[in-house]
């Protein structure tokens, strides 16, 4: 049972049988027969059978009742004739009334007293009293199985040995299960043979003073009764009643001792009753343990040396020391069970759930206090959201910079950075201080992190000595950057590495500072505002010496004059002018979208109007155009805002530019489980609405209501400013692959410029093409060499990647695995060691390995056998 | 205490007996289900909730000892293989009390997102594991109201 959860009082149902059936019923017919024997002897030849019973058998018991009592259970030869007539079928079974299962053992414990001082009397001497003894004991036994079930009759309720196997075994040290009840009938209040380790302590637990009270009484009266027994005068020389007053003196005074204990030193009842009762068996052998010894000396015809006599009375030191760590750790059990309010568990296949949940070493999060698992398959950020912290990430490849985190130590145990992670640092200022959290992997344990920590104020490494000024050399002291969105910012960054004297100016059509347009989308649904999208803190802006106009449109560009003509009245003079004003959010065209109600979904201030206007109007409804990556994410975040939402792509799939049939039907199903609709091969046709948007119309001539419209179906550059500037313009900004427009003072990078076989749209492309920008603008020699551009959809819940081509052709290996699960989709094509084209579709997290290859460009030649047998973990060693 | 709740007895009351939740699931819908949701480690002292904290996310204790505490007061011990959290999982309300580590250990973390995220890539374990929890939920209820009785 080690997969169901740890029971601290497992019931007999709970455990296993230790040994079959038959072995118990041809152990307990065996000791009927030794019984028999015994008592054929003590009718036969009193001598020897009063011996054997009272020196041997009897004397044995109390030790097997503290250390295995469930052996006795199963054997004693009163519980086997007790069975009898349920186990045949001739049981009444009726139920014994409360009243008596209630008296029972008061009843039990009287007669106990009462028979044991007999011995004295009758039954040490008398072979007749001792024969009415047990077979009286037998047939009352049998007779409590005739008419009550279960073991009601007299195992557990009138049986004068119940209340000293309770007391002895309250902890057995070997717990052996109940094999007499097939199925428990409920006979009996808190029943030993149903739950041993928690019988006694419920007893003296129990709410009912008198049902507990005369437990108490028992256990406590115990060591007295033992002694009194033990050392009582010869009845030859003393009167019955002295006698008695001698054993009742005797019960009293420990009884005194256990009420004193439990009034002066507060010890529990159960550590009373516990102490109490281990006293009482050590003084039994005390006097009974050189008997045994002798006795057995005597029928195996040798002497014991003295040593050996005192054998179970050390013996008995032993295990009632034992019993009672026993004790009190059950006792300790109970009362965490008893504080909890016996609140029901619930637990899991525990085994299970571990052997899959993985990874012992920890990340610590000092801010926190918390940890997660150092898994060198998981980023850090992956950890964090684990761990249910929370860190404002961007766009999962290392690139725009949302989520550094400082590295208080351990820095070693992290998987080292990628080029565009180190990029992405030495942006930031924060190479060697921080990481990337989106990307970076604890490859063992010691980390500490510090969300509370702003990365910036780690110790600074010293600036290199001997830094060149380009701007002093090349005597460009003045760089206007228009647009401070990804490309812009990395042109001003670029810049200020080139030259520390240069001016930059940098004018921002929107409002605010640089963010992470990656994440627009959470200012739909998430509480916070923009603060948390902010890429660059307010002291980056400062300790460059970078001035950002926000909220300021450049109206017009003078060539001649060298100057950028602000609509604010003013002008911006340069030596060298970058545009970078990107691109924005087409919408097609459509009778209808120009009704309130429409929006696009391209900057912060769009998110925050759609959001406003979702409240505005308790819209519930919303229709996404575009089936690519922006639609996705837009319809996701609708989603995350309570908004019912279809998808609507023109396109026969989802994301038909980066993924495959298989992939693009797995991002469907898994995007449809959320709620998200999706129909394809479909167009808006039409925008219905009194005054707002109500409805859409498709090209297929369904309707469907909508509060809200989204068009997410491509974008176009910002190139009015240059063509109206006169330079060469066409899609966008015609530049070469230094960059350079048609004036050489002037250069565009990012989604507004048009380079032959570029890709827009991407973070990394704007980041080299502005590094490219910044360089030539000093005068140096750069050319753009396209990074790597992975697409990669940013959602949480699913990992979906396309890059390159999926067509194949010479020289290209395409891997793949025919069988692979129906949730992952995984197309790897390979020339000459590297991707070309993949496709990824699968659970979160699943994609990261595939993703930071292709990022990397990393040469698979090493892991390409590994990969042809689908062991895709290889991507995560390279 | 449930000690003595005599499962199949006759006359006893209708046990309130341990729950084990997604006790169907094979290891391999278990695999599945640790692809999606998160496991997060701890060491002794570490909070796993804290009272007052907005966290709509349940808990599987998969190694150590947690416990519940309100200020100083300890109020129960939460033992290895336990479900806890699954109130404010439900109702997003904040946390009540806070559960502090006794020992080093390690928890599945469920949050609803996590829930939907399961729901569209494993529509059957979801529904089985939202079933389970409101399973919890009513044993718990039940208990309640039978402390309340009492």
């Amino acid at each position: 049972m080690s997969d169901i959860i740890k029971k601290p009082f497992p019931s007999y149902l709970d455990m296993p049988a230790q040994l079959p059936s038959n072995f118990w019923w041809s152990f307990r017919i065996a000791t009927f027969a030794v019984m028999l024997v015994i008592m054929w002897l003590v009718a036969t030849n009193p001598a020897s059978g009063f011996a054997l019973f009272w020196k041997v058998l009897i004397p044995s018991l109390p030790l097997l009742f503290a250390l295995a009592p469930g052996i006795w259970r199963q054997i004693c030869p009163m519980a086997l004739v007790n069975q009898i007539p349920r186990t045949f079928g001739f049981s009444k079974e009726l139920t014994l009334p409360v009243r008596f299962k209630n008296l029972a053992y008061f009843i039990s414990v009287l007669t106990f007293f009462f028979l044991v001082s007999l011995r004295h009397v009758y039954f040490n001497k008398e072979p007749a009293a001792l024969l009415v003894l047990v077979f009286g004991a037998l047939a009352l036994a049998f007779i409590g199985g005739v008419f009550y079930k279960g073991r009601s009759g007299w195992c557990g309720t009138f049986c004068p040995l119940a209340p000293i196997q309770k007391a002895y075994g309250h902890a057995p040290v070997v717990t052996i299960r109940n094999g007499y009840c097939p199925t428990c009938v409920g006979c009996q209040k808190n029943c030993y043979d149903f739950n041993p380790r928690a019988a006694f302590l419920s007893d003296l637990a129990d709410k009912d003073p008198w049902y507990a009270g005369h437990k108490k009484f028992f256990v406590a009266g115990l060591p007295g009764f033992a002694i009194g027994f033990f050392t009582a005068q010869d009845l030859a020389q003393t009167s019955l009643v002295t006698y008695y007053l001698y054993l009742a003196g005797w019960i009293i005074t420990t009884l005194g001792i256990y009420m004193a204990a439990r009034i002066f030193i507060s010890v529990t009842d159960f550590r009373a009753a516990a102490i109490s009762a281990m006293s009482a068996l050590v003084i039994f052998y005390w006097y009974t343990g050189a008997g045994i010894v002798n006795t057995l000396g005597g029928l195996a015809g040798v002497q014991a040396p003295d040593w050996v006599l005192m054998l179970p009375f050390f013996t008995a030191i032993v295990v009632g020391v034992r019993v009672i760590f026993l004790g009190m750790s059950a006792e300790a059990d109970f009362r965490a069970l008893d504080s909890g309010k016996a609140e029901p568990r619930v637990g899991v296949k525990i085994d299970i759930v571990r052997r899959n949940a993985g990874a012992e070493d920890l990340v610590s999060e000092r801010k926190s206090g918390r940890s997660f698992a150092a898994d060198p398959t998981r980023t850090l950020l992956d950890g964090i959201e684990s761990a249910g912290l929370t860190l404002d990430f961007g766009c999962r490849m290392g690139m725009c910079g949302a989520d550094p985190i400082a590295i208080v130590e351990g820095m070693e145990s992290l998987s080292p950075p990628s080029d565009d992670e180190l990029a992405t640092l030495r942006r930031l200022g924060l190479e060697g201080r921080a990481r990337m959290a989106c990307v970076c992997k604890a490859t063992g344990g010691g980390v500490t992190i510090d969300l509370g920590m702003n990365p910036n104020d780690l110790p600074e490494p010293p600036p290199p000595e001997n830094q060149r000024d380009l701007g002093v050399e090349t005597g460009v002291q003045k760089v206007v950057i228009i647009g401070n969105g990804t490309a812009g910012m990395a042109v001003a960054d670029e810049v200020r590495r080139h030259s520390a004297s240069c001016k930059i100016d940098v004018v921002a059509r929107e409002s605010h500072q640089f963010y992470n347009r990656m994440a627009i989308g959470r200012l739909l649904y998430g509480r916070t505002g923009l603060e948390d999208l902010y890429l660059m803190s307010p002291e980056w802006f400062e300790k460059k010496s970078v001035d950002v106009w926000l909220n300021t449109q450049a109206v017009a560009i003078d060539r001649d004059g060298k100057q950028v003509k602000l609509g604010t009245g003013e002008s911006l003079a340069y030596d060298k002018l970058v545009l970078a004003m990107g691109s924005r959010a087409i919408v097609p065209p459509a009778e209808g979208t120009q009704l309130p109600g429409c929006f696009v979904l391209r900057e912060a201030a769009d998110a925050q109007i759609i959001r406003a206007w979702r409240q505005q109007h308790a819209c519930e409804r919303a229709v996404v155009l575009g089936g690519g990556v922006l639609g996705i994410e837009a319809a996701d975040a609708l989603r995350r805002l309570n908004v019912k939402t279809t998808i609507i792509q023109r396109a026969e799939r989802l994301m038909n530019k980066e993924l495959d049939e298989k992939g693009s039907a797995i991002l469907r199903k898994y995007l449809e489980g959320l709620g998200i609709k999706v129909i394809t091969g479909a167009s808006v046709a039409k925008v219905f609405g009194n005054a707002r948007v109500e409805q859409v119309e498709l090209s297929n001539g369904d309707l469907l209501d909508a509060e809200i419209y989204i068009a997410c179906a491509g974008v176009k550059a910002n190139s009015e400013l240059a063509a109206a500037a006169g330079l060469e313009v066409k899609r966008g900004v015609i530049v070469d692959a230094a960059m350079r427009t048609s004036d050489p003072d002037i250069f565009a990078a990012g989604d507004v410029a048009e380079l032959s076989g570029a890709v827009s749209g991407l973070w990394a492309v704007g980041t080299a093409q502005a590094a490219v920008a910044a360089a030539t603008l000093f005068g140096k020699d750069a050319s753009y060499s396209p990074p790597s551009t992975l697409v990669s959809l940013k959602m949480d819940g699913i990992d979906v990647k396309g890059f390159g081509s999926l067509e194949g052709g010479d020289g290209i290996e395409e891997i793949f695995d025919a069988n692979e699960p129906e949730n992952e989709h995984r197309r790897l094509f390979i020339s000459d060691g590297r991707i070309v084209g993949a496709v990824f579709v699968g659970p979160p997290g699943t994609g990261q390995d595939v993703g930071q290859v292709i990022q990397s460009r990393a040469n698979l030649s090493g892991i390409i056998e590994r990969l042809r047998n689908k062991d895709w973990a290889a991507l995560g060693s390279v | 205490m449930g000690l003595f709740d005599y499962s199949n007895a006759a006359d006893s009351v209708e046990p309130l007996q341990e729950i084990t939740f997604l006790a169907d699931l094979s290891s391999e819908d278990w695999a599945r289900v640790l692809k999606i949701v998160k496991s997060r480690v701890f060491r002794a002292g570490d909070d796993l909730i804290r009272a007052g904290d907005k966290d709509d996310s349940f808990y599987i204790l998969t190694s150590g000892e947690v416990e519940v505490t309100i200020g100083d007061k300890v109020l129960a011990t939460i033992p290895e293989g336990s479900v806890f959290g699954e109130i404010s999982f439900f109702d997003g309300a904040l946390r009540s009390a806070t559960i502090r580590a006794k020992s080093k250990g390690s928890a599945v973390r469920v949050t609803r997102d996590d829930l939907d995220t399961l729901a569209a890539w494993e529509p059957e374990i979801a529904r089985k594991m939202l079933f389970d929890l409101g399973r919890v939920l009513a044993m718990r209820l039940r208990w309640t109201t039978r402390l309340a009785a009492s």
